[in-house]
């Protein structure tokens, strides 16, 4: 009796042994008790389609994000090419999306967001490219734990990192990876893939 | 990147490109003045801005050039630094004026 307990025990403890539990990343505050994880804060933006995009918009999305600019000479193309990897990999799911917020909103207007996002073959559907006020987009990239800042020495006059975030659908940032570099990229795939599952499974 | 393909529409090809391919010897100039024009390379036109690198050596400009030739274009030859220089003191930009 006691072994088929035991038994029955292992086997329930078995049930998802090859894919590690996704951390929620960032610091935790305890407040009257309650355990408060770092959250995305709210924002609102305009898309490529001029279509205001906000948290309640994404509510029902897990996403991809990352921080750009259209005239970025040297590491958003590389980071752009990746995320272009990971919308193209989860094509089929609709509850998968991207986000791409610029930091040179003055250069970076609706137009040219629209203009960017078509010559990659990419719709908002999909991909969302925002802009709106440049403070308030330079501090939501200290949200998603990416540097981002003006510098007139940097190529393109802003020195930022390419850094692409995994959101979940409680604005919780849950895997990350360095867009620069390809392999790393690659990682990232499994993770998206688990977060799926996890919410499939709550369904 | 690195595989020489570009990205979609955004940023054309070096590798198979019939654009390059018909002018290989204003390669060094490309890389340290840019390209700004609207171009069209293997049918699509592109049209976004090319940074300039004014910083890079002739030697940097140099191995990058050859590196390019070496890899996609073997039939052109590796250039030597007289001759990159030589290219380099004759850019012209889309005006057709001296740089």
């Amino acid at each position: 009796m006691r072994f088929v307990l035991f038994l029955s025990l292992i086997i329930t403890s078995c049930t998802n042994p090859a894919v590690e539990d996704l951390p929620i990343i960032g610091k935790i505050k305890i407040v009257d008790g309650d355990t408060i994880h770092h959250a995305i804060p709210d924002f609102s933006f305009l898309n490529q389609d001029s279509v205001i995009v906000d948290n309640d918009f994404l509510k029902n999305n897990i996403y991809l994000a990352d921080f750009f600019f259209t005239s970025c000479p040297s590491i958003c193309p590389k980071v752009t090419k990746q995320m272009l990897k990971l919308h193209d990999h989860f094509k089929n799911d609709p509850s998968v999306k991207l986000v791409s917020y610029t930091i040179d909103p003055k250069r970076d207007d609706v137009n040219k967001l629209k203009s960017y996002a078509d010559k990659l073959g990419v719709t908002s559907e999909k991909w969302h490219f925002l802009t709106g006020d440049k403070d308030t987009l330079l501090d939501l990239a200290d949200d998603y734990f990416v540097v981002a800042y003006e510098d007139p020495d940097s190529p393109g006059g802003f020195d930022h990192s390419g850094k692409i975030l995994l959101v979940d659908k409680n604005r919780h940032i849950r895997a990350f990876a360095e867009g620069t570099d390809p392999e790393n990229v690659d990682l990232l795939i499994p993770k998206i893939q688990q977060l799926l599952d996890d919410y499939k499974l709550q369904e | 990147m690195s595989d020489g393909t570009g990205l979609a529409k955004l940023i054309p090809p070096i590798a198979k490109s019939d654009y390059l391919a018909s002018r290989l010897d204003k390669l060094p100039c490309i890389i340290r003045h840019g390209l700004n024009d609207t171009i069209v390379v293997n049918g699509v036109v592109y049209d976004q801005n090319m940074a300039a690198y004014p910083n890079l050596s002739e030697s940097d400009i140099s191995n990058v050039s050859n590196y390019i030739y070496k890899k996609w274009y073997p039939d052109y030859e590796a250039q030597n630094i007289l001759q990159i220089r030589a290219s380099l003191n004759n850019c012209y930009n889309f005006e057709n004026k001296k740089r």
